[in-house]
C-alpha cells in the first residue's frame, strides 16, 4: 500500500505528469466553463491522444480534466446565471442573486474554495471505503435510487418558493420533455413523431444551456444595463475583499461543508445516480440544516457551498465502484473506464492489487489538479467578477457565440445549435410569465431516473407496492423525503399558532 | 515583399505538380482512410476501432482517421457511412442487429437498405455468457425448465441483444421468462443479479468478470469456448446449436457500389492483422472475442439471427 503511494507520489513529481496535470487541468476549466461542453466531451477529446502515452502519465490528464471542470462549471452560473456542465444548476440559485447584489466575487471564492474542500473530501472517503466498497454498491438497488431521486426532486418545491403552482408546472413540463424518445425499457419510441432527431430524445445538454443559458442571454439584452448595478464603482480592491471573505466564508462552515462532501461522495458510490442528484439534494438537505431557509434562493452562500462541494466530492466518490468494479459511477467515469481498458488496464479487484499505484496517481492527481484549479481560479477571481460590470449589450453577444460553438461541437450537430435557440425563445416566455425555469431544467434531469427507478422496482417485486416501504435503507430514506417536504408545512403551522397564540392573549 | 515572393513560387510550383499528375489512377489506396465508429470513443467499437486504424495505418501507408459517429443505437453512423462516396476511403462499423432489432422487433423500418452493406470482414463477435445469482436453485440450463415458474432476467432493454436471448433461450428450453429492464449497460445488468434483482442475466466475460463471486454461469452462448472462462460449456455443446449464432458481431462494412478489388485490398490487409499474434493477445486482454469470417458466412449468421428475430416477435404483440 505505502509503497504504491509513494511510487504515485514519486510520479507526481516528474516534469511529464505536472505537464500533463496542467494541461488537463486547462482543459477541464476551459470546457467546464464553456456551457454545453463538459468534463465528458473534454475526456472524449483527449482519449485518442492518450492512446500511446504511458498509463500513469494519462491518468494525471484524465484527474485533471476530472476534477477541473466542476469549478469551471460554476463561473458561468454565478455570473450569468447560465450552468457551464448540467449539475452546476444547482448553483445559479443563489450564486447569480449573489452576483446581481454585487457580491460575484465572493460568491466565485465560495465556490472555488467549496469544489477544493469537497475534492479533498470525496478523496479521503474514498480511500475509507475501499474496502467497504462491495457491500455499499450491492446495497442499492432501483426502489432506493427511487427515493433519493425523489429526494433530489423536492428541489422543485424549494426552487418554486413564491409561486408553487407556475413551480410545479414547470417540473411537470420538465418531466413530459424528458419523456421523448426511444424508451429501452419498454422498446418502444415515444412522442418522436418519426423524427430520428428524436429517437434518442431531446438531447440534455442543448435543452438545458438553451432553456438557462440562451434565454437569460435573450432578457439580458433586452433589459440592457449590468447585471451587478450595485458594484458599478467597486475597485480591484473592494473585489479582492470580497474574495478573501469568500474564502474565510467557506471555512467557517464546517458543517455545511462536512455535510455536502459526505452527500457528494455517497452519491458518488452509487452507479448511476449522477452528478445532478448529487448537488440538487445536497442543496435540499442544506436548507433543511439552515435555521433561515427563506433566504436560499435569494443569494444565500450556503446554497452554492452545498452544489458545488457535493459536485466535487462526487468525483472521488464515484471513482469508486469504477476502480474497483469495473462499473462507472457516473457518465464521465465511464469514459475513464474506456480509459483504463485502452490502456489494458482491466479495473476491478485485480486493478486494486495489482495497479494500486495508478489509483493512487487518479486520486493525487484529482487532489493536485483541484489546487491548481481553485488556487488560480482564486487568483482570477478578482478579474472575473468585473464580468458582471460590464454592459449586456457587450457581453450577450460573445457569450452566445460561445453557447452556439459548444452546442455544435458537441456532437458536430447542426440540429442541436437549432434546439437550443429554440429552448432558448421558450424558456425566454416562460421567464416572462414567471415561471421559475430551474424547475423545468430539475425535472428534465431527475424525471426519467425517477420513472427508470421507480418500473425497475415495480418489474423486481411482480407488481407489488411493498417493494418502496419494506427494506430498511428504503425506509429511512423515504422518511427522509417525506420530512422534507412537510416540516415546511408543520413549521408554519407552528408559528401561526403561536402568532395567534401571541395575539389572543 | 518576401512573403509575397514565396507565394509565387509555391502557387506556380502546386500547378506544375498539378499539371503532371498522372491520368491513370494511381494504386488504392494513396490517400487517408477514414474509419466511421458509430459509438463513442471508450466503448468496445471505439477501442476495436482505434487499435484497428492504427494498424491498418501501418500496413496499408496511409493515414487512417477513426472517427466516432455516435447516436440512435449505431445506426446514425451507419447511416452517413451508407450514404459516403464509395471510393474505398471511408469504410466504417456497421451494428447491424441493431437495425435489424429496430425493424423486426420495433416495427421501425430503417432509412436505408442496410442488406446493401458491402462486408469487408467480421471481425470479433460479442458473446454472452448465461448466468444465475448464486443463491439459486438453478445449477443448468435445464434446470430452467425443471422450476415449473417464470425465471426473471435482468437486461438493458427490450429488443436488446441479451433479451433477445433470454427469450430465445425460454422458447427453446421451454420455460416462461419476465425481465427487469433498464439497466444502462451490461455490467449493470450483471451486478443488478448479482444482487439479487433478478435471478437470471446474459453478458460476456468483461461484464461478468468483477460479480464472479456472487454468480453462477450456467453456459457459454457459441460454437466456440472463451478462452476466459474455459470450463463452460458452449450451447452448442449442449445441444441447443440453433442458439450458438446469438451475440454481436462486429463488422467492417464499406458503401453500397464500393468497388470489389479495393474492399479485396482492405479485407486482405485486416485478415492479417487479426492473424498477428500482437492483435490476438491485445484482443485477449481486452476481452475481445476474436473470430474472423467473410462476407458470405457473415451475412448466414446475419439471416439466422433475424429468423429468430422474427420468432420472437409474437412474444411482443402479446402485451
Amino acid at each position: 500500500m505505502q509503497t504504491a503511494l509513494a511510487e504515485a507520489a514519486l510520479r507526481v513529481a516528474d516534469p511529464a505528469a505536472v505537464l500533463m496535470l496542467f494541461m488537463g487541468t486547462t482543459l477541464g476549466v476551459i470546457f467546464g466553463a464553456l456551457p454545453g461542453l463538459g468534463t465528458i466531451t473534454a475526456l472524449a477529446v483527449v482519449l485518442p491522444f492518450t492512446f500511446g502515452m504511458d498509463p500513469m502519465l494519462a491518468m494525471f490528464m484524465y484527474s485533471g480534466i476530472i476534477s477541473s471542470g466542476t469549478f469551471g462549471g460554476s463561473v458561468p452560473a454565478i455570473l450569468l446565471n447560465t450552468p457551464g456542465t448540467p449539475p452546476n444548476a444547482a448553483t445559479c440559485l443563489d450564486g447569480y442573486p449573489m452576483t446581481r447584489r454585487g457580491e460575484g466575487a465572493r460568491a466565485l471564492a465560495v465556490s472555488a474554495t467549496a469544489c477544493f474542500v469537497g475534492s479533498l473530501g470525496g478523496a479521503v472517503i474514498l480511500l475509507a471505503l475501499l474496502p467497504v466498497v462491495k457491500p455499499v454498491v450491492y446495497a442499492f438497488g432501483p426502489p432506493e435510487f427511487f427515493w433519493l431521486v425523489v429526494f433530489g426532486l423536492v428541489t422543485i418545491a424549494f426552487a418554486a418558493k413564491g409561486n408553487m403552482v407556475k413551480g410545479l408546472v414547470g417540473g411537470g413540463l420538465g418531466i413530459l420533455l424528458s419523456l421523448i424518445g426511444y424508451t429501452e425499457m419498454y422498446g418502444v419510441y415515444r412522442y418522436t413523431l418519426d423524427s430520428e432527431y428524436l429517437w434518442d430524445g431531446i438531447p440534455m445538454v442543448p435543452f438545458v444551456v438553451g432553456m438557462l443559458a440562451v434565454s437569460e442571454l435573450i432578457s439580458y439584452s433586452a433589459s440592457g444595463g449590468v447585471t451587478a448595478s450595485a458594484a458599478a464603482g467597486a475597485t480591484g480592491a473592494d473585489w479582492r475583499r470580497q474574495t478573501l471573505q469568500g474564502i474565510r466564508d467557506t471555512f467557517s462552515r464546517p458543517l455545511a461543508v462536512g455535510r455536502a462532501t459526505a452527500i457528494g461522495a455517497g452519491i458518488g458510490v452509487i452507479p448511476g445516480v449522477g452528478a445532478g442528484v448529487a448537488s440538487f439534494l445536497s442543496y435540499v438537505v442544506a436548507i433543511q440544516g439552515s435555521d433561515k431557509p427563506e433566504t436560499f434562493g435569494s443569494g444565500n452562500l450556503e446554497g452554492i457551498i452545498a452544489s458545488e462541494t457535493a459536485n466535487d466530492a462526487k468525483d472521488g466518490g464515484s471513482l469508486l465502484p469504477t476502480v474497483a468494479f469495473g462499473i462507472p459511477g457516473s457518465a464521465d467515469m465511464a469514459l475513464l473506464l474506456g480509459a483504463f481498458v485502452l490502456h489494458g488496464l482491466q479495473p476491478g479487484p485485480l486493478l486494486l492489487r495489482d495497479h494500486m499505484d495508478l489509483v493512487y496517481a487518479l486520486l493525487l492527481g484529482i487532489v493536485i489538479s483541484q489546487i491548481l484549479t481553485s488556487g488560480l481560479g482564486l487568483m482570477a477571481v478578482p478579474w472575473l467578477a468585473r464580468l458582471s460590470t460590464l454592459p449586456s449589450r457587450a457581453i450577450a453577444p460573445f457569450v452566445l457565440v460561445l453557447v452556439f460553438v459548444g452546442m455544435y461541437m458537441l456532437r458536430t450537430s447542426i440540429f442541436d445549435v437549432g434546439l437550443a435557440v429554440a429552448a432558448g425563445m421558450f424558456g425566454y416566455c416562460m421567464r416572462r410569465y414567471g415561471f421559475p425555469l430551474i424547475t423545468v431544467v430539475i425535472g428534465f434531469i431527475l424525471g426519467p431516473l425517477a420513472e427508470q427507478a421507480f418500473l425497475q422496482s415495480l418489474m423486481i417485486s411482480d407488481g407489488r407496492y411493498d417493494i418502496f416501504y419494506t427494506q430498511p435503507i428504503v425506509i429511512v430514506l423515504m422518511i427522509l423525503t417525506l420530512a422534507t417536504v412537510t416540516l415546511p408545512f408543520v413549521k408554519s403551522l407552528r408559528r401561526w399558532v403561536t402568532e395567534k397564540g401571541t395575539g389572543g392573549s | 515583399m518576401h512573403f509575397v515572393k514565396l507565394l509565387a513560387i509555391g502557387l506556380v510550383s502546386g500547378a506544375l505538380v498539378l499539371a503532371n499528375a498522372p491520368e491513370t489512377p494511381a494504386a488504392y489506396p494513396d490517400k487517408p482512410i477514414t474509419v466511421i465508429v458509430p459509438f463513442g470513443a471508450g466503448g468496445a467499437y471505439g477501442r476495436l476501432g482505434r487499435k484497428m486504424g492504427a494498424d491498418l495505418e501501418k500496413k496499408l501507408g496511409v493515414p487512417v482517421v477513426v472517427k466516432n459517429n455516435p447516436g440512435a443505437g449505431g445506426r446514425k453512423g451507419a447511416v452517413v457511412l451508407f450514404k459516403s462516396k464509395p471510393d474505398g476511403y471511408t469504410i466504417g462499423f456497421v451494428h447491424f442487429v441493431s437495425f435489424q432489432s429496430n425493424e423486426i422487433l420495433r416495427g421501425k423500418k430503417a432509412s436505408i437498405d442496410y442488406n446493401k452493406f458491402k462486408i469487408i470482414l467480421k471481425l470479433t463477435d460479442a458473446k454472452q455468457f448465461v448466468f444465475v445469482n448464486k443463491k439459486s436453485p438453478i445449477k443448468s440450463l435445464a434446470d430452467f425448465k425443471k422450476a415449473g415458474r417464470p425465471i426473471k432476467f435482468a437486461t438493458t432493454g427490450v429488443g436488446a441483444v441479451t433479451w433477445v436471448e433470454a427469450n430465445a433461450l425460454g422458447a427453446t428450453l421451454g420455460f416462461p421468462v419476465k425481465f427487469v429492464t433498464g439497466y444502462k449497460n451490461l455490467p449493470k445488468a450483471a451486478l443488478a443479479v448479482a444482487r439479487g434483482d433478478a435471478e437470471a442475466g446474459a453478458g460476456g466475460y468483461v461484464h461478468v468478470r468483477n460479480v464472479l463471486d456472487d454468480l453462477r454461469i450456467l453456459a457459454f452462448i457459441s460454437d466456440k469456448k472463451d478462452p476466459n472462462l474455459p470450463d463452460i460449456p458452449t450451447t452448442t455443446e449442449l445441444g441447443y446449436s440453433q442458439l450458438s449464432v446469438l451475440g454481436v458481431p462486429r463488422i467492417m462494412a464499406a458503401p453500397p457500389g464500393t468497388p470489389d478489388d479495393k474492399l479485396q485490398v482492405i479485407r486482405k490487409a485486416m485478415q492479417e492483422i487479426v492473424d498477428d499474434a500482437a492483435f490476438k493477445e491485445w484482443a485477449l486482454k481486452g476481452g475481445f472475442f476474436l473470430n474472423p469470417d467473410g462476407p458470405d458466412a457473415t451475412w448466414k449468421v446475419l439471416q439466422a439471427n433475424a429468423k429468430i428475430m422474427e420468432g420472437l416477435k409474437p412474444l411482443l404483440k402479446k402485451k
